[in-house]
């Protein structure tokens, strides 16, 4: 599997709990730039399919009450 | 070659021995007036479900051993660390969020479609979806205990994202006043965080 399709996979494959740390880990944070090295294939793939999935209501299912 | 794998920023030595998302030791490096908690590998790490829990794993962890901490985004495997040009604003991020910490929450809803009659009708609707009125009750019973919001916006059935800075130890309190709450929209709280989303940069 090419690498880009590994990103793909571990958005297809979340719950929540991996999505919450996605948002958080890929998503937010502090982004140092300059001379930083993102060796990391498939990253930006991630982010910017993470807002999509996000909206995936049957993917993320809320776990307080129904309001 | 070695390179410095970044987890988070601080304003103050690590005086605690903790290990990164390899298990390798944490070591902090001075960088003006903040210190880069970083541990030593030799290449990024692979993008993997279980590499994003572990970095999350080694966040959590510095941020029970800091006051104040500012997580680091995944991937970040650099040669040296500079913030000098950016020092003012981290410091200024760290002050927000020193003795807090982050709970998340998810709004679901119906997105309407921003009004098109005319350019002020429509920035007004943009506006008003921006502000998330929907959520206005809550933020009033939380007013007690939220010490700073961000939003993010989507497009779907999760309409937005709310992230909001609380006192350390006050979550349970947080979840307990938005699992009481009587809203017209559907809510999912989760923490307590790090910091992740008061980033200067964190949401646009």
């Amino acid at each position: 599997m090419r690498r880009e399709e590994q990103a793909m996979q571990i958005l297809e494959d979340a719950d929540q709990s991996l999505l919450d740390i996605i948002d958080h880990v890929l998503n937010k944070g502090v982004v140092v730039s300059g001379e930083v090295m993102l060796g990391v294939a498939g990253v930006d793939l991630v982010y910017l399919r993470l807002s999509a999935v996000l909206c995936a209501a049957d993917r993320v299912q809320p776990r307080s009450r129904k309001k | 070659m070695s390179l410095f794998n970044l987890y988070a920023l601080t304003d103050e030595e690590l005086t605690v021995n903790l290990r990164g998302a390899l298990g390798e030791p944490v070591r902090a490096v001075a960088t003006g007036r903040l210190f880069a908690l970083a541990g030593a590998v030799d290449e990024a790490p692979a993008l993997t479900p279980d590499s994003l829990r572990a970095h999350e794993a080694a966040v959590r962890r510095l941020a029970d051993a800091c006051a104040a901490l500012l997580p680091v985004r995944f991937g970040a495997a650099v040669e040296s660390v500079d913030l000098e040009s950016r020092e003012a604003e981290l410091l200024e991020a760290l002050a927000l969020v020193r003795g807090r910490e982050q709970m998340t929450l998810r709004v679901y809803g119906q997105r309407t479609e921003p009004e098109r009659s005319s350019g002020t009708a429509y920035l007004e609707s943009v506006r008003r979806a921006r502000a998330l009125p929907e959520i206005d009750a809550l933020r009033s019973a939380l007013a007690g205990l939220m010490r700073a919001e961000r939003t993010e916006v989507h497009g779907g059935s999760v309409v937005a994202s709310v992230y909001h800075l609380v006192d350390r130890g006050r979550a349970p309190e947080y979840l307990r006043i938005v699992h009481g709450a009587s809203l017209t929209v559907r809510v999912a709280p989760s923490g307590p965080w790090p910091a992740w989303s008061f980033a200067p940069e964190a949401v646009r």
